[in-house]
């Protein structure tokens, strides 16, 4: 059962970065809005940059 | 009431049960020159209103904070950044919950399934110790929230509800510790992270519910337009739009909403008014109409100059209006906050018996603690302080949706119970547009005739019996040629050449003679309550057309879907008996009541009451203003006056008839919601608590059944937002 000792650590260290991505992602507001981003783009008019 | 009175609104943060509600509530009533203050958990927002002399909404705030929670202003702009910021957290810490239970999870099944396997016992030592140092980042930082609020409550002297759900993982997480030195056979390293996780799980749900339910506030303050264009001496310039004052002009391009209330200086402009009447369909605004903030300018650029500062105008009053309506609480809920309230020390009052009469009846102290813990994890009654707050929202969104503002969240419960609708006529039963109900010609002249007549002499006139004969006209297919030249006397009539059309003063002015056949058929009108418009050529009348206000098309339906929720209706009418007598007979109504004055009209209703009825009262106009008040309810529709407006429990924006029925059901079927809630909410304390005190229920299911009566009680409440979907 010697490889647990190393694939354990290994998975735990894997997964926790992982989970460090997503939250620095949340904190960077990443999950803010999940509905307008997809909408936008299928809203985009590339002609007009901005209208006011 | 005094001068000085204002009114402000705070957006609340930590608020974390409907007990923290009522505490900062109480704490706000207490201060110096308060009136009134009412804290919603919904909507996570107080108001108060107070003497401007005495305090001020700093000191407020302060006061609030020394509870150790945060209060800010309610200011749509402001609202958004303390909510995203805490949205944020609260995501982060639910995923970490989430990662951290999930990993715990795993490891107790490796360990559960070695054991029966003679597991390796240094592997095993090894995986809980792994277990250990992963429950503890799920028991700090996850559970964050709730250290902070029991110790917000301890320095407060008050068991919060958070207290037994930190010291019930705290026991489980030491007992687990405990008997991993000791090397006992079962630890549960995993149930406090799953406890921690499935909280944090229902608040994040219920968060989601608080601001869909919530979102009709939010929807209505964030139409307001942010910024404006004035115009000033040397051009446009963009300002903050709450710096508008009244008398500046403002430049409004098509497509964008006015930024404040205004009158046109520029137009015609077509406006979008859904907002109020949910109805899309452009209307017309001609130079000098007033238009309204947040109603959208459609057609082209126009000017307007504001009359109402964005914090006086009308969608200021609206939001203070539906914010009211939110913080005035039905009877009910304020039961359930108290009871909410002494439930903290209870239960840990009961838990530390359980333990006691477990060591006492021998069981070693790992299972005294465990159970304890149980007890504590399952007696959280977010479930019962959710159930009444929740529906309320929920209930007051849809029906905002629908067009129907209820004024108070007492009006749904008052809704509900009514069983005796008082109907008025003119703008309730009928629409206020006048429709030509008969037009009667002259000996030897054809009706189409004096009907083309009347539309080609008054022309274009935007008179409303100007209109009703030009729709008369149409309905008949004539083809109209409008008079090139047209005199309009003001309340008598129009006059275009030799032709006439107007009031019977004006033919007597005038010395046109009436037929005899004419002068009958006038006198039979007159006596039906109709409006009479005469046309004559010269000295000879050609004929008469009767005006009345027609019946809503959806009249009869609506007093027959009363009917079939029990509800008897009854018309009371100031108009002549022949008028009322129609009106009533096209509804369906039997009950009659005509000549009614507004004091007639306010002893009805207290008559109908002294019987035992629950009595609504629909009218609009200001004779109906106090049977609105006198009534157990009080049902207007938007185009009403002020007045009406005010002393109305609900109004609709809708001119429809049928919205009294809907608003009647949506009040029924709120209050059946919440009863059902307020049953699930019980009936779960009442058979969770004793299971835990037996110990048939461990710390890890008493986790989640406690969040799954919290997720069935805000579903529950969620289904009140698909209220008259399939209608």
């Amino acid at each position: 059962m010697s490889f647990l000792w190393i694939t354990i650590p290994a998975t735990l260290v894997l997964a926790a970065s992982l989970l460090a991505w997503v939250l620095l992602e949340v904190h960077g507001g990443g999950f803010d809005d999940l509905e307008a981003p997809a909408a936008r783009a299928a809203l985009d008019d590339d002609s007009t940059p901005e209208r006011s | 009431m005094s001068a000085a009175l204002s009114e402000i609104g705070f957006v609340l943060d930590g608020l974390r049960c409907s007990g923290c509600a009522l505490r900062v509530e109480r704490e706000l009533r207490a201060a110096p020159g308060v009136h009134e203050a009412t804290v919603n958990y919904t909507t996570q927002r107080a108001l108060v209103r107070f003497e401007a002399a005495t305090t001020d909404a700093a000191a407020l705030a302060a006061r609030v904070e020394s509870l150790g929670y945060r209060a800010s202003r309610y200011d749509p702009a402001a609202l958004e950044r303390p909510a995203e910021r805490d949205a944020r957290a609260a995501l982060a810490r639910l995923l970490s919950a989430g990662f951290l239970a999930g990993n715990l999870m795993v490891i107790s099944l490796a360990l559960y399934f070695g054991a029966l396997q003679d597991i390796d016992l240094g592997v095993r030592a090894a995986l809980r110790w792994l277990a250990v140092g992963l429950s503890i980042p799920a028991l700090t930082y996850c559970a964050l929230p709730f250290w902070r609020g029991a110790f917000a409550g301890l320095r407060r002297r008050e068991l919060t509800l958070d207290v037994p759900i930190v010291v019930g993982t705290s026991v489980a997480f030491a007992a687990s510790v405990a008997g991993t030195l000791a090397g006992a056979r079962d630890v549960f390293t995993d149930s406090a992270a799953t406890i921690i996780f499935l909280m944090l799980l229902g608040r994040a749900l219920e968060r989601g519910a608080r601001s869909r339910a919530s979102a009709a506030v939010d929807r209505l303050a964030a139409r307001a337009p942010r910024s404006a264009l004035r115009r000033t001496a040397s051009g446009l310039e963009s300002v903050p739009a709450e710096t508008l004052a009244p008398g500046d002009r403002v430049a409004v391009a098509a497509g964008q909403a006015f930024p404040a209330d205004g009158r046109l200086v520029s137009g015609p402009a077509e406006v979008d008014e859904s907002l109020w009447s949910g109805e899309s369909r452009p209307l017309a605004r001609q130079l000098g109409d007033e238009v309204s903030c947040g109603t959208v300018n459609l057609a082209s650029d126009v000017e307007i100059q504001v009359t109402q500062g964005l914090g006086t105008g009308t969608l200021a009053h609206l939001v203070g209006l539906l914010e009211r309506a939110e913080a005035d609480r039905p009877r009910l809920q304020r039961e359930v906050d108290r009871v909410a309230q002494a439930f903290a020390p209870a239960v840990l009052a009961i838990a530390a018996l359980t333990a006691l009469a477990c060591s006492l009846a021998g069981a070693g102290p790992l299972d005294a603690a465990l159970r304890a813990s149980a007890v504590l994890i399952v007696a959280c009654p977010c479930a019962l302080g959710l159930a009444t707050p929740a529906t309320v929202s929920a209930a007051l969104g849809r029906a905002a949706q629908l067009g129907l503002w209820f004024k108070s969240g007492a009006a749904l419960e008052r809704a509900a119970r009514i069983d005796r609708a008082l109907l008025d006529k003119t703008g309730t039963l009928t629409t206020a547009r006048l429709e030509v109900t008969r037009v009667v010609a002259a000996p030897g002249v054809e009706t189409d005739r004096v009907a083309a007549s009347a539309a080609a002499i008054v022309g274009a006139s935007a008179h409303p019996v100007a209109e009703a004969i030009r729709r008369e006209a149409a309905s008949r297919g004539l083809p109209v040629r409008i008079a090139a030249e047209r005199r309009v006397l003001p309340g008598a009539g129009i006059e275009s050449g030799s032709w006439l059309c107007g009031s019977r003063a004006l033919l007597e002015e005038r010395d046109v003679v009436l037929d005899a056949p004419l002068e009958a058929a006038a006198r039979a009108e007159a006596a039906r309550g109709a409006s009479l418009a005469f046309v004559a050529e010269g000295k000879t009348a050609l004929g008469i057309l009767a005006l009345a206000d027609a019946l809503r098309p959806d009249a009869r339906s609506a007093v027959a879907r009363l009917a079939a929720a029990g509800i008897s209706a009854a018309l009371v009418s100031g108009d002549h008996d022949g008028a009322v007598q129609i009106a009533a007979r096209g509804a369906g109504i039997d009950d009659v009541q005509s000549g009614a004055g507004p004091e007639a009209k306010v002893a009805r209703v207290l008559a109908e009451r002294e019987r035992g009825a629950h009595v609504v009262f629909a009218g609009d106009g200001i004779n109906d203003a106090a049977a609105l008040a006198a009534a157990d309810l009080g049902f207007a529709f938007s185009h009403g006056s002020d007045v009406t407006l005010l002393a109305a429990d609900v109004v609709s924006h809708v001119p429809r008839l049928e919205s009294l029925p809907q608003a009647l059901e949506l009040g029924r079927t709120a209050m059946r919601r919440i009863r059902e809630n307020l049953g699930i909410a019980i009936l779960y304390n009442a058979v969770a608590i004793p299971l835990a005190i037996a110990g048939v229920i461990g710390p890890f299911s008493a986790a989640l059944a406690m969040s799954a009566s919290s997720l069935v009680v805000t579903g529950n409440a969620l289904r009140m937002l698909r209220f008259g979907r399939r209608a």
